[in-house]
């Protein structure tokens, strides 16, 4: 089976609150000094998924990132793992993209791989959350959807996917070639080995331009972006504790409601 | 002149600091209560590819340079000490000992089983009356025909109950002095070999030690490992590994330490502010990042010289004597900074506390290592 994985490269979620900066004035995070950049953890459990597929099936992983060269470590994070190959994608033209256009570039991108049975993307980047970009690569390539998944593996010549709700869990049967996003229920992504590590450091990772995967700029960047930031800033939060006594537990009860709702909490 | 970890050493710092965290620190509080530790981790360890780094692929290591290997022995260290000496030490010590001294059938049969973590290994110098002093050796080899007939007692060995197998040394002419020690190579199942593990220790109680008795042990000629004569040189060239090794434990040791520390001072508020806003509190954790930063300079720079193959004695001891004493003091002081917290095991000071005492003295002494400077330094020796 020939997976393509794609996977972004976010600020370590781990970092301290206090290492955690923003730029107001261009509305973008200030990378904390010191502390490398991650695989966003979502996508590691896609790599993971994709690991064990091929554990049971064979074939090939591919892992495709978009952003600079230096995201060839996201790439060679993969590779170490155990995937077989890992593509950047990097142009200027990219730069300020949004999830449609970032999606835009992934699906062009994974054309021009050609041959696959699994397209997987993590639920959603740890950094913004927004989670379209694997919708939307669906979208794009006229493949199925199925999202949140925790798990995959074939049967009849199609993909059976367990996908997670609220009080259980779904079973669908979809055709291949498909997209996938997976869930944090996959589990522990396994870590590189050693082999994987000095066999990952020494292969060269490929970068792909805008040209090389026939892409249409006017689609890119942020003018072809369609969410538009207004603002972006560090919610204040205040704690306030208030003990509410009455004579009886029903009127401080009722006097709690009141206040809960004057807050807007409830 | 580059100080930045090239981009292979920094993955490995990143996976052996999550193996530890994984896997070494789930269970090491209970371990360490029960002065037990798990032999599995050095499946684990091998599966992973963090048992040998060091050796030579060809012998089933991984076959990284010395800063690589420091920095993954670092990493793995910052979760624990003892049972991560107990788990690599026999790839480590004894391995490579044999690496330099064995023939070529004895480090097929031997080392890859050892670096694959399917055969436990240990190196076995120390007696109830020789530690620092090896012309103390009691342990006896008599030759007899075409065997070696072995009576002696070995203390402290790490792995000691749990071992498949033992690289010892052992006198085959008192007269001799040093020139008569030999190696010799012991499988558990020879009859006249017996063991015992270590318990009640104040220290490394996450470790595994024992003591070995051999017993008109009888062994064919072909497990002398190395020459008669040659037996201390070739087990300094272990123990050179191991020494690094516990230099770059000690920085792993002082680095969480120093981690937790800051940590803590942060979220400790006494007299209306958080501790780590009181100068004392200050100058501590000032005194305490110094001190790990020159413990992990000193101990690259040795283990840098070691991967060239260029004369390291003097520098290999700075890195052991200074990072193992670095460690102790910043462990103490970490204790202290926690208070009466940093006394009981649920923050992860107080074993590091117990096992620098003991990182002091494995792998040479504070003082023999100051005499071992000393001797390079002024040409003229103190101790013998």
């Amino acid at each position: 089976m020939d997976i393509i994985v794609c996977v972004k490269q976010i600020p370590d979620p781990e970092i301290p609150p206090s290492k955690f900066k923003l730029d107001i004035e261009s509305k973008k995070v200030v990378p904390p000094e010191g502390i490398p950049p991650v695989m966003n953890p979502y996508d590691e459990q896609a790599v993971e998924l994709a690991l064990r597929l091929k554990d049971k099936y064979g074939g090939k992983i591919t892992v495709l990132t978009l952003g600079s060269e230096a995201t060839s470590s996201i790439a060679k994070h993969a590779l170490a793992m155990g995937a077989d190959e890992g593509i950047v994608i990097t142009n200027k033209a990219f730069e300020d993209s949004d999830s449609f256009s970032k999606a835009y570039i992934l699906s062009q991108a994974i054309k021009k791989v050609g041959d696959y049975d699994l397209v997987l993307c993590g639920r959603q980047a740890a950094d913004w959350d927004e989670g379209l970009v694997g919708s939307i690569i669906a979208e794009n390539l006229g493949l199925p959807l199925v999202t949140l998944a925790e798990a995959v593996d074939v049967a009849n010549g199609k993909l059976k996917v367990k996908r997670v709700i609220l009080d259980g869990y779904q079973v669908f049967t979809v055709p291949i070639p498909a997209v996938v996003t997976v869930s944090n229920e996959v589990g522990r992504p396994r870590l590189p080995s050693g082999w994987g590590i000095i066999s990952a450091s020494q292969k060269q990772i490929p970068v792909w331009s805008v040209d090389d995967i026939e892409a249409d700029s006017s689609k890119t960047g942020a003018s072809a972006a369609r969410r538009k930031l207004v603002k972006l800033f560090i919610p204040e939060r205040e704690r306030k504790c208030e003990i509410i006594e009455r004579e009886t537990t029903a009127e401080a009860s009722i006097e709690l409601v009141d206040t809960l709702i004057k807050a807007g909490a409830i | 002149m580059d100080f930045e970890l090239t981009e292979e050493q920094r993955m490995f710092h990143d996976m052996a600091r999550k193996f530890a965290e994984q896997e070494i620190l789930p269970t090491l509080k209970e371990n360490e209560r029960q002065e037990k530790f798990d032999p599995g981790i050095i499946k684990k360890m091998a599966s992973q590819g963090l048992l040998a780094p060091h050796m030579p692929k060809e012998y089933g290591g991984l076959g990284l340079d010395y800063i690589t290997s420091a920095i993954i022995w670092e990493q793995l260290c910052g979760a624990s000490l003892s049972v991560t000496q107990a788990a690599v030490s026999g790839p480590i010590q004894p391995a490579t000992n044999l690496l330099d001294a064995g023939t070529e059938e004895q480090k097929k049969k031997y080392l890859p089983p050892v670096c694959k973590g399917e055969s436990i290994m240990s190196g076995a110098v120390v007696e109830p009356t020789a530690g620092s002093d090896s012309s103390m050796i009691e342990t006896v080899a008599r030759r007899s025909g075409n065997r070696w007939i072995i009576n002696g007692t070995k203390i402290f060995i790490t792995n000691g109950e749990i071992a498949d197998v033992v690289l010892f040394i052992a006198q085959t002419d008192k007269s001799k002095g040093l020139k008569g020690l030999a190696s010799f190579i012991v499988e558990r199942d020879t009859p006249g070999f017996s063991s015992t593990p270590l318990k009640g220790k104040i220290s490394w109680r996450g470790g595994s030690e024992g003591t070995l008795r051999f017993t008109d042990m009888e062994l064919p000629l072909e497990n002398q490992v190395g020459e008669i004569g040659g037996a201390l040189r070739d087990a300094l060239r272990g123990i050179d590994t191991a020494r690094l090794f516990l230099a770059a434990g000690a920085v792993g040791l002082a680095q969480s330490c120093l981690e937790a520390s800051i940590k803590y001072a942060k979220e400790r508020v006494q007299f209306g502010k958080p501790i780590g806003g009181h100068q004392l509190i200050q100058e501590i954790i000032a005194k305490m990042a110094t001190k790990v930063d020159a413990a992990r300079w000193l101990t690259y720079r040795a283990a840098d010289l070691k991967s060239r193959g260029i004369r390291h004695i003097k520098e290999m001891s700075y890195a052991k004597y200074f990072s193992t004493e670095a460690a102790l003091w910043i462990a103490s002081q970490a204790v202290k900074i926690h208070g009466s917290f940093g006394t009981i095991d649920d923050y992860p000071v107080g074993h590091h506390y117990q096992d620098a005492i003991t990182a002091t003295i494995l792998g040479g002494t504070a003082q023999m290592h100051q005499l071992t400077i000393g001797q390079q330094l002024l040409e003229m020796a103190a101790f013998r």
